[in-house]
C-alpha cells in the first residue's frame, strides 16, 4: 500500500512539477517587448559640431591670389548620406 | 486512511492545474498590451521623424557653412579682380567664371534652402506614407549639393584665370 502511494505522489509530483516550471520561466514574449523598446528608445546621436566642417580652416581676410588659392583648394563640399532614408 | 490518499492525490493533482490557470490568466491580462505595441510604433516613428530631422539639421549647417565660405572667398576674389582692373589689367576670362560661380551659388542657396524645408516637412504622418515626400527631399538636397560643388568648380576656374593675369603682369615686368 505505501509502496502505491509513493509511486502515486511521485508521479503527481512529477505531473505538478512540469506545470509548475511553465510558470517559474521567464515571459519571453515581455522580454522580447521590452528589449525592443529599449532598441528603440535609445537617442540617435545628433552632433552640434560637424567636425567635417570643423576640420576645414578659416578663411583668410587677405585678398591676395595666394590666400584666395589656399581657401578655395582647402574648402571641400562633402558627400552627404542618405542610405537611412531607404 | 483512503479517504485520506484520495484528499492527497486530488490536492497534488489540483494544486499545479489551478497554478496553470492562474498563469494563463496572466497571459491573456498581458496579451492584449496594445497601448504598448501602440507606444512601439510611436517610438518607431519619432524615430523616423529624427532621421529626416537629423538630415534638416546637418544639411542646414552643411549648406551655411558654404555659402559663408565661398561667399567670403567670392568677395574676396572680386575685390582683388577690381584691383587689378584699376591697374589696367583685362580681368574679363576671369570675371566670367567669378560671375558664373555667384549666379551658380545663388541657386544651389535655393535649392538647398528647398532641401530643408523639404526635409523640416516631414513629421506628422507615417513615415512609409511619406516615401514620395522624402525621396524628394533627398533629390533636392543632392541637387544643392551638385550646385555647391559646380560652384566650387568655376571659382577653381577663376583663380586659374586670376593667376594668368598675375603671371602675365609678371612676365611683363
Amino acid at each position: 500500500m505505501i509502496k502505491k502511494i509513493t509511486i502515486l505522489i511521485v508521479s503527481a509530483l512529477l505531473l505538478g512539477g512540469c506545470t509548475l516550471s511553465d510558470i517559474f520561466k521567464p515571459n519571453q514574449a515581455v522580454s522580447d517587448q521590452k528589449s525592443e523598446l529599449s532598441a528603440t528608445q535609445t537617442p540617435l546621436p545628433v552632433s552640434s559640431v560637424d567636425p567635417n566642417l570643423e576640420a576645414m580652416p578659416s578663411t583668410s581676410t587677405s585678398t591676395d591670389t595666394a590666400s584666395l588659392e589656399i581657401d578655395i583648394e582647402s574648402t571641400k563640399i562633402l558627400e552627404e548620406d542618405f542610405s537611412d532614408l531607404n | 486512511m483512503k479517504k485520506h490518499f484520495l484528499l492527497a492525490l486530488t490536492i497534488l493533482f489540483a494544486v499545479p492545474s489551478l497554478v496553470s490557470a492562474t498563469s494563463a490568466e496572466n497571459v491573456t491580462k498581458r496579451r492584449p498590451d496594445k497601448p504598448e505595441t501602440a507606444q512601439i510604433q510611436e517610438i518607431r516613428q519619432e524615430r523616423r521623424n529624427n532621421v529626416a530631422e537629423n538630415h534638416a539639421n546637418r544639411l542646414e549647417k552643411r549648406f551655411a557653412f558654404y555659402h559663408s565660405r565661398l561667399s567670403n572667398i567670392m568677395t574676396r576674389f572680386q575685390a582683388r579682380l577690381d584691383l587689378l582692373q584699376k591697374e589696367g589689367k583685362n580681368i574679363s576670362i576671369s570675371q566670367v567664371k567669378l560671375d558664373a560661380a555667384k549666379a551658380k551659388l545663388a541657386d544651389a542657396k535655393v535649392k538647398g534652402d528647398a532641401a530643408i524645408a523639404a526635409f523640416k516637412a516631414i513629421g506628422p504622418a507615417k513615415f512609409s506614407e511619406q516615401k514620395t515626400e522624402v525621396f524628394a527631399a533627398r533629390d533636392l538636397a543632392n541637387s544643392a549639393r551638385k550646385l555647391f560643388l559646380e560652384t566650387h568648380e568655376l571659382l577653381k576656374l577663376a583663380l586659374k584665370e586670376l593667376k594668368n593675369i598675375t603671371r602675365t603682369v609678371q612676365e611683363v615686368l
